[in-house]
This record gives C-alpha cells, sequence and structure tokens, in this order.
C-alpha cells in the first residue's frame, strides 16, 4: 500500500465515522460541525490529486458559505431536543442499510483509485507488455486522464479551457439554470409571506420628515384650548 | 525513516520562525495601536514598562496568560475550548502562504491566494462557535452579529480579489507581486482599493464595523465568557488577522515586498497605520446601516469594478 | 474549422432555450401592471414554444452535437413536439384562467419555471451523455418539486410536495450511483462508448450491470411504479387538476423517451440478470394496486393519479419483452392515446366551472355533467371507456398488441395476469360511467335548494371536438398510424 492510499483510506475512515455521526447526534450543531469536518475531508481528497484549484474552491464555497448558513439557521431555531431523541429511535434499523452503502461506495472509490496513478495509466498500454501478456487483455476502461493535463500547466488552465469553457461547456450552461431555478424557485414559494410583510411594513412606516419637523409649539397644546 | 525526520525537523523549523515572527508582531501591534492613538489624541500613551514602554505588550501577555481560566457549568465543554484553538490557528495558517520576498515563502502553491481566500472563510467558525457555546445571550448576539458581518463582506472582498486576479493573470501571490514591477496595482484600480480597504475593516471587525464588540450594547461581544488563555488566543487571531489583512493589501496594490524587505515591511506597517487611524477618528455604524452599505453599496459597486477590469483587460490583450 | 463553424452555430441554436428564459425575467421584473405583465407573459411562452417546435421540425435529424453531448434521431423529434404540444394545450388552459380570475391562475414565477422544466426535459431526451442525461433531469425534477406546492390549498400540498422533493432526491441519488457504476466499469458516459465498450468485453462484468438497473430503478420510481408509488398520490392531490396534468403528461414523456433510448442502445444488446423479473412483477404489483386502490376513492384527483399509475406500468412493458422495436412502436402510440384521452377529460373536467367555486373536485359531483349537458356527457362517457379500453375503441386495440407479443414469446401466465388485470382497470372507470347515468343526484335527496345552473361549460370545445375526432378517426386510419411509428422508430434506430 502506497502512502496515498494510506492517506485515502484515513480520510475516507474519518468521513465514515463522521457520518455515523451525523445521523446519530441529537444536536443538530454537531451534526453540522460533523458535516464540515466531512468537507474539510472531500477537500484533502482532491488535493492528494493534486487539484489545489478544485480544493480551494470546495472549502470556499461548502464550509465558508454553505455551512455557515446552515449553522446560522440552526443556531436561530428553538429546537426541542428531548422530541428528536425520541424520534431518533425509529431510524435505527436504517442505519444498517446506510453503513452498507457506505462500506460500498468505499470499496467502489478504493478500486477505482489505483488507475488514476500515472505509473498505471502507462502499464495499461499494451505496447509496453510481452505479446502473451497483452494476448489475455481484454478491453480495459480508458478513462479521460486529466492527470496528464494538470501535470502539463496549472488546473485552473486546465479546466478552464478543456472542461467548463471547452467541450463540456453545456453542463456549465445547465449548472447556471439550475441556479437561476433556485432563485426564481424561492420567490414563487414565499411569494405570499413577501407580499404580507409588505403590507404589515406600510402600515408601520416611520415618516422622518413630519417627526423632525415637529415642534413643541404646535403639537403640544393646553388642554383647555382644545376644549 | 531519516527522509521523514529530515521533513519533520525542516517543517517544523520553519513554522517555528514563522510562528515566533507573528506573535512578535502582534505583540508589537498592540503597542503600536496604542502608541498612535495616543499620539492622535494628544497623550502619552504606555510609558513605565521598559524603555518608552517597549515591554508593555510582554506584560500583558504574562498578566492574562497568568489569569485562572473559567469555564462556565453551562458551557458546551468541548466547542468552548476549541473555538479559540480554531482562531488562532486558522490565523497562523494564513500566514504560510504569505511571501516575504520572491524566494523566502514558507510554502510556494501555485493558488495562493484562493488558498487565503478559503482559509479565511473558515475562520468565521471560530467566533460563532465560541458565541454559541458561551450559552450566554451576549455571547450569541455578539457571535451571530460578527458572522453575518464577516459573512456580507467577505464577498465583496472576494470581488475585488477576483479582479486583481484577472488583471495579473495569475493566483500566485509572488507572480502578483512580480507583475507590479512597472507601476502598484493601486494606480489603475484605485476604486477597487478602497473597496477592498473598507471590507477588510469590516472583515476584522474594526472601528467603524465593530459592531460584534459594542461595548454599550454587548459588553465585549462573542468573547464575553472567555478569560484568561482562551481570551488571549481570541487576542491574538484578531490581531493577526489584521496584520495579515494589512500585509495582504500592501501585496495587492502596493507593489508587495519584491527587493528591499524593509521598504516591504513599512508598506506593511503603514497599512496597519492606517487602520489605527480609521479607529481613532471615526465613530461606530449602526447594524442596518452596516447590512445595507454591504449588500447595497459595495457589493453593486465591487461587480461594476470587476466588469470595468474584465473589458479593460480585453482592451489590452 | 469545419467543426468550429458548426459547434458555434449549435451554440446559437441553444441559445433559443436561454434567451426566451433571459426575456420572460425581464418581462416579469419590468412591467407593473399585473394584468397586462401575465398577458405579455404567457403570449411569449407560446410564441417561444412554436419557434423551438419549428426549429425541431426544420433541423436534420440523426446526428450528433455539441461534441456528443446531444443526440437526435426520428423518435426523439416525434416525442418532443408531442411534449410542446401538450404544453401549448396546458398553456392556453391556463390563460383562460388568468383571464376568468378562476383557481386555475398561475403567476409568472410559475410560468418561468414551466418554461425552464420544458427546457430541461428537451435536453434529457436529446441526451447522449449520461451527465447530461443527469443534469437535464436535475432541471426539470427541481422545477416540479416547486410546481408541485400549490398555493390554494395549503397544506396537503406542502406535505405532497416535500413527499415529492424527498422522492425524487432520493430517485436522483440512485440514478447518480448508477452513473458513476458504469463509469467505474466502462470507463465513458456517452451511450455509444458504453456500449462499444460493454460488446467488446463479451461479458458485462457485475457492476456494469448493477449501474445499468439502478439507472432504470431510478427513472422508475420518478414513473411511480408500484413499491414506490405512495408519493405520487399525495403528491398529486396537493397540487391541483391542471398541475398534476402536467406533470403527469410530462414526466410520462420524458422518462419513456429515456429508457426507450437506453433500451434501444443498450439494454437490448445486454443481458442483465433478474432485471426483467423484478420489472415484470413491479408491472403486475402496479396493476393490482393501481386497480384496488382506485376503487373506493372519493376525490376525481386520487382517481386520475391512479389511472397514471396504472398507465405508466403498461408503458413500460416494452422493457421486458424481447421484440425490441415493435413493441416500442406499440408503446409509443399507446402513449398517445393516453395523452389524447386524458386531454379531453382534464378540459372537460376544467370547463365546467361552478359558479364560484371552481372546478369539480369529488366523484359524485360529475352527475352534474351529464344533467348539465347531454352532448358533453356524452363525450364524457366515450372517453372514458375510450381510457378503459373497450373493443369499440382504439385504445383497446394500443392495449391488446401491447400484451399479445407475450404469448408469442411463450408466457400464457403472464399474459393471462395481465390480460386479467386490464379487465380489472376497465371496472373503475365504467364505475365513473355508473355515476354519471345511473346514480341519483345528492343534492335532491337532502332537498336541497342548490339549482343546476350552478355548473357552467365555459370553456374546451375545441379541444374536445378535436379530440372526439382523433377518437373515431384514428380507428379508420388505424393501420397507417401504427405503421407510421413503426417507420420512425425504424428509421431512427
Amino acid at each position: 500500500m502506497d502512502s496515498t492510499l494510506g492517506l485515502l483510506v484515513i480520510l475516507l475512515g474519518i468521513i465514515m465515522i463522521c457520518t455515523l455521526v451525523i445521523l446519530r447526534s441529537v444536536n443538530p450543531i454537531y451534526s453540522i460541525l460533523n458535516l464540515i469536518v466531512i468537507y474539510g475531508c472531500y477537500a484533502a481528497i482532491l488535493l492528494t490529486v493534486e487539484m489545489e484549484f478544485l480544493a480551494c474552491i470546495y472549502i470556499l464555497v461548502n464550509v465558508g458559505a454553505i455551512a455557515v448558513l446552515f449553522l446560522f439557521i440552526v443556531m436561530m431555531i428553538n429546537i426541542n431536543i428531548v422530541e428528536i431523541q425520541e424520534t431518533m429511535r425509529k431510524y435505527n434499523i436504517y442505519m444498517i442499510v446506510g453503513i452498507i452503502g457506505v462500506i460500498g461506495i468505499i470499496g467502489i472509490l478504493i478500486t477505482n483509485y489505483n488507475i488514476r496513478l500515472k505509473e498505471e495509466v502507462i502499464a495499461d498500454f499494451s505496447m509496453f507488455l510481452t505479446t502473451s501478456e497483452s494476448n489475455q487483455l481484454t478491453v480495459v476502461p480508458t478513462y479521460l486522464d486529466y492527470y496528464t493535463l494538470f501535470t502539463e500547466t496549472t488546473d485552473i488552465r486546465t479546466m478552464g479551457s478543456n472542461v467548463i469553457y471547452g467541450s463540456q461547456s453545456i453542463w456549465f450552461i445547465m449548472a447556471c439554470i439550475i441556479l437561476l431555478i433556485g432563485m426564481v424557485g424561492v420567490i414563487y414559494i414565499t411569494e405570499d409571506l413577501i407580499i404580507e410583510k409588505r403590507h404589515l411594513n406600510e402600515r408601520r412606516r416611520q415618516d422622518i420628515n413630519s417627526q423632525v419637523l415637529r415642534e413643541y409649539k404646535t403639537t403640544i397644546r393646553n388642554y383647555r384650548e382644545i376644549q | 525513516m531519516k527522509n521523514i525526520l529530515q521533513i519533520v525537523l525542516e517543517g517544523g523549523l520553519k513554522s517555528l520562525i514563522v510562528i515566533i515572527g507573528l506573535l512578535i508582531g502582534v505583540a508589537f501591534a498592540t503597542l503600536l495601536e496604542r502608541k498612535v492613538m495616543a499620539a492622535m489624541q494628544k497623550r502619552r500613551g504606555p510609558n513605565v514598562v521598559g524603555i518608552v514602554g517597549l515591554l508593555q505588550p510582554l506584560a500583558d501577555g504574562l498578566k492574562l496568560v497568568l489569569k485562572e481560566t473559567i469555564i462556565p457549568i453551562v458551557a458546551d465543554k468541548i466547542i468552548y475550548a476549541i473555538a479559540p484553538i480554531l482562531t488562532f490557528t486558522i490565523s497562523i495558517v494564513l500566514w504560510s502562504v504569505m511571501a516575504v520576498g520572491v524566494q523566502s515563502v514558507f510554502a510556494s502553491i501555485n493558488s495562493g491566494v484562493l488558498f487565503i481566500l478559503a482559509i479565511s472563510s473558515i475562520g468565521v467558525y471560530g467566533i460563532i462557535l465560541a458565541g454559541w457555546a458561551s450559552n450566554s445571550k451576549y455571547a450569541f448576539l455578539g457571535g451571530l452579529r460578527s458572522a453575518a458581518q464577516m459573512v456580507s463582506y467577505e464577498v465583496a472582498l472576494g470581488l475585488i480579489i477576483l479582479s486583481i486576479i484577472t488583471y495579473a493573470g495569475t493566483i500566485n501571490i509572488q507572480e502578483i507581486m512580480e507583475n507590479q514591477n512597472k507601476i502598484w496595482f493601486i494606480v489603475p484600480l484605485f476604486p477597487g482599493f478602497l473597496l477592498a480597504f473598507i471590507s477588510a475593516l469590516a472583515e476584522t471587525n474594526r472601528p467603524p464595523f465593530d459592531l460584534p464588540e459594542a461595548e454599550a450594547e454587548l459588553v465585549s461581544g462573542y468573547n464575553v465568557e472567555y478569560s484568561s488563555t482562551g481570551f488571549a488566543l481570541f487576542f491574538l487571531g484578531e490581531y493577526a488577522n489584521i496584520i495579515l489583512m494589512s500585509v495582504l493589501l500592501a501585496v495587492f496594490f502596493l507593489g508587495g515586498i519584491v527587493h528591499n524587505k524593509i521598504l516591504g515591511a513599512m508598506k506593511g506597517v503603514s497599512m496597519l497605520c492606517s487602520f489605527i487611524w480609521v479607529r481613532a477618528t471615526l465613530p461606530r455604524y449602526r447594524y442596518d446601516q452596516l447590512m445595507y452599505l454591504g449588500w447595497k453599496s459595495l457589493l453593486p459597486f465591487a461587480l461594476l469594478i470587476y466588469v470595468g477590469v474584465i473589458s479593460m483587460v480585453l482592451m489590452i490583450k | 474549422m469545419m467543426i468550429l463553424f458548426e459547434s458555434s452555430l449549435n451554440m446559437i441554436k441553444y441559445s433559443v432555450y436561454i434567451v426566451p428564459l433571459i426575456l420572460m425575467i425581464i418581462l416579469s421584473i419590468s412591467i407593473e401592471n399585473a394584468s397586462k405583465k401575465m398577458n405579455i407573459i404567457l403570449k411569449s411562452m407560446k410564441i417561444t414554444i412554436i419557434v423551438i417546435g419549428i426549429l425541431i421540425m426544420i433541423e436534420e435529424s440523426t446526428y450528433v452535437k455539441l461534441n456528443g453531448h446531444l443526440i437526435k434521431t426520428e423518435i426523439i423529434e416525434l416525442f418532443e413536439i408531442i411534449l410542446l404540444g401538450v404544453t401549448y394545450v396546458i398553456i392556453t388552459i391556463f390563460e383562460k384562467g388568468v383571464k376568468e380570475g378562476t383557481k386555475t391562475k398561475i403567476t409568472e414565477e410559475g410560468i418561468i419555471l414551466m418554461y425552464s422544466s420544458i427546457i430541461g426535459m428537451l435536453i434529457s431526451m436529446e441526451a447522449h451523455n449520461l451527465i447530461t442525461l443527469f443534469l437535464s433531469l436535475e432541471i426539470s425534477s427541481i422545477c416540479f418539486y416547486i410546481l408541485a406546492l400549490n398555493k390554494n390549498s395549503r397544506k396537503v400540498s406542502i406535505e405532497g410536495g416535500l413527499k415529492y422533493y424527498i422522492v425524487g432526491g432520493i430517485a436522483s441519488t440512485i440514478i447518480l450511483l448508477g452513473i458513476v457504476c458504469i463509469y467505474k466499469s466502462t470507463g465513458s458516459l456517452m451511450y455509444t462508448d458504453i456500449f462499444i465498450t460493454l460488446m467488446e468485453n463479451g461479458k458485462v462484468d457485475n457492476i456494469a450491470q448493477m449501474g445499468l438497473s439502478l439507472l432504470v430503478l431510478g427513472l422508475i420510481i420518478k414513473l411511480g411504479i408500484a413499491p414506490f408509488h405512495g408519493w405520487l398520490i399525495d403528491t398529486y392531490e396537493g397540487t391541483g387538476m391542471l398541475m398534476t396534468y402536467f406533470l403527469t403528461i410530462t414526466q410520462k414523456i420524458v422518462t419513456i423517451i429515456i429508457l426507450i433510448n437506453l433500451y434501444l442502445m443498450i439494454i437490448a444488446y445486454v443481458t442483465i440478470q433478474g432485471l426483467n423479473q423484478v420489472l415484470l412483477i413491479g408491472i403486475i404489483v402496479t396493476l393490482l394496486v393501481g386497480t384496488i386502490g382506485s376503487l373506493r376513492q372519493q376525490k376525481l384527483i386520487r382517481f386520475i393519479a391512479y389511472s397514471a399509475i396504472v398507465n405508466s406500468a403498461l408503458l413500460i412493458m416494452f422493457f421486458v419483452g424481447n421484440n425490441t422495436e415493435e413493441l416500442v412502436s406499440y408503446s409509443i402510440y399507446y402513449l398517445v392515446n393516453y395523452i389524447i384521452g386524458l386531454t379531453v377529460l382534464i378540459s372537460i373536467i376544467m370547463g365546467l366551472n361552478k359558479n364560484r367555486e371552481g372546478n369539480i373536485e369529488l366523484l359524485g359531483e360529475l352527475k352534474n355533467i351529464w344533467l348539465n349537458n347531454r352532448v358533453v356527457g356524452v363525450c364524457f362517457i366515450v372517453v372514458l371507456l375510450y381510457l378503459a379500453g373497450l373493443p369499440p375503441f382504439t385504445n383497446f386495440i394500443s392495449k391488446i398488441i401491447l400484451i399479445l407479443p407475450y404469448i408469442i414469446e411463450g408466457r400464457l401466465y403472464i399474459t393471462m395476469i395481465i390480460l386479467f388485470l386490464t379487465v380489472g382497470i376497465m371496472i373503475y372507470y365504467v364505475n365513473i360511467v355508473k355515476i354519471l347515468l345511473i346514480d341519483k343526484k345528492q343534492q335532491e335527496e337532502r332537498g336541497g335548494v342548490q339549482k343546476l345552473e350552478t355548473y357552467q361549460m365555459k370553456s374546451g370545445g375545441t379541444i374536445i371536438i378535436g379530440g372526439m375526432l382523433w377518437i373515431v378517426f384514428s380507428q379508420v386510419y388505424l393501420d397507417e398510424i401504427i405503421n407510421i411509428i413503426k417507420i420512425i422508430v425504424a428509421i431512427s434506430n
């Protein structure tokens, strides 16, 4: 086992433990904190494949923006912990299924990871092998090898010119449409609430001008004078 | 085995140098702040401990460490302990990619600017967790305020840094410094500099945006319940962030530290002095005004600058 | 250079999808007068649908475009035109609702969401790459989650929308897992590359089998086949009649064409252990559940939801058989018949307004159709029998040609069970005819004062007439229609 694979196994182990804690923990804040640890581990996995840019973006978006908002909202909501504790007992059975799934995914990742290493990609080409060996080979999956692209230039340049703005530009456009739908959808769902609040605010509006212009002589009068 | 030992020793020594330098820098930054503010307000400032008060920060630090550590009973103890450590660690980690010259840098990675952005965005957690774990209303409100402020001003700062990256054509900090040989970026990007300065003030919770620490309303903000070492760690982290921001502004806009290291340091110190200058002169913002400024003025203006920079780059090439 | 030119042309063509979206958003922000705004947005939506339809018809077919992300065949073109036609009909019904201010009114954000879901569906029909397929499915399904929240009936619709969201999210995750498995074993995402790799390897390894069956499973959960049908009924109950119509029809069209694409390109040549048996069991259980469950329903919308489940079970029958092209073309013919029947049914129900309350909601109220307008009543009964598949109508033939090939394959028992269950389906269609003709009117028993004039047939005349004409004349030109579909399938394969 080489050192990168060992590191990967350790990171995946941390991820698995944190997933269990997320499912088990009663206090949602602990769940979110463990989620942040998982995001960090994902970024570390990206770093082992030498993708600094993606790792930085991953932390910047997921940890720096999304999880903060989650934490923010969960802290402000008053949550009844005892009630959650009771309902959590129902879901003990599903834990087993979840664990099996996580183990399966880790197995796929570990078996898949070896192919990304550069030496083995070279070893796959049959011209380095003797004839008797190459006859035994069936069609081996040829993954698009981003690794060589990344080592030649910086990873940003590769991603920009080959993936996002190049051959895979339609994915980029579709992701943009999904974001747009998210924004429009929030307006669609909360429209009634917004309108209600606007009406409420109109009634409560402060008229600063009239408040400032108010004078002692005009506003306060003697009780008898009014009568 | 020998190889690993060598790597560990080398890394340890390197990081030790950075940390010790940083700690000394922080100590004297506090002294600098007090002295500059005293000069602006026609006072003397600290002048009792040591010659012209040079040993004052050491005395302060010693006092803080020797005090009793108090952990509230209702506090969430693990998170309560983790929060100051997290803040301090992150403020140190940020310095690992900061170049102090063309060759002298702890780790020269390609996406240095992005690394700084990413790690500084984690810095919010120290504050928000400290506020929550103390289980006190003042600390909680201070933490929420501080986190909201930092998140919203990070957007504007990120956009300005993005426009700098676009203008320089690289995200390596050293290359950005080298690109400023002919002209400093403050000349073509002056509005960007102003915006970045304001956002940096808000990011580090400095006056006039020091709402989390509004003494009149919130006693002391997210760190009310902390004493001795915990408080010291928050304090150190905060000032390390301030120094980092001033050095970052110097690197991005004032040419950075290329040949003459004394001159380079002077740039950073001048930015630090302008931070203190703002503190000494300006009154505090109201909270809604702060949010309006962040989202309705700074963000559109930063977007405008970004579009302008893109069109400028396209015209040049 | 030529390739560059072609790809830039493609990009211009695909800006047809995005430019109207931007225009609609700008319009919805900029116009202040509410009724004017809705009118203009609806008009622009109609024009956009027509323009997209014309472009699809003009485009030369059978080629791979955009770096192999999309493919265009005759069969996909047919489905796209069906989808656009259905959307046009729905938009016209919505327009009437907005004009009259009835319950069917919709906000401009709803129209934008509908349009973006149509973008997603059109791309997912043409998808030739698995990630493109996943992303476009996500576009349409996120729109559906939001559209499923009908704001008029708050509590039920929130429950239904949340259920839809959770189940849809799980289905998407399963599809993604399937894609990962396929990529792991074949190393590619294009359909053709996957097919070539699987064929050259000789036998298909376990992970590829798992990936393909997970892909099919995820799509089937989105259709609502039996073990996963509970969410669908609750969702449709909270959604409202018109949106239910939109969701059922579009969901069916999209999922069926994706399954057909997968089937014709990969799965027909690959033996996947157990998938056929599992799907067959699923189909039989769905027919059983749909028949038994819908017998005791009181609400009209739940009845429509159950019939949607049953029909989607019949629609994926082509997946189980061995006779690929023929079954696919029969399935398409069944889909066309079902869409036309449901359209006429819904437009009769939507056209019949109570004075202020809105549309019919309970099955018992359907009696009023017969009492109010005999001609519409006859149309309604004819459509019901047509959907049920009674012999004089063409839907009978479309059902029987779907089921009969299994006898030729020698699966007699299964054919028997399915035939038996289709008779069971007929029961609850005929049950409504019974309510219409034989049952007494409930208000009369109570001695109520409510008069018949409260119900009025206001709209939907052209659609009903068109549907009736199809029901009559498709009988005359039966062979021609089936042959055209067969030719389309044969060309595109």
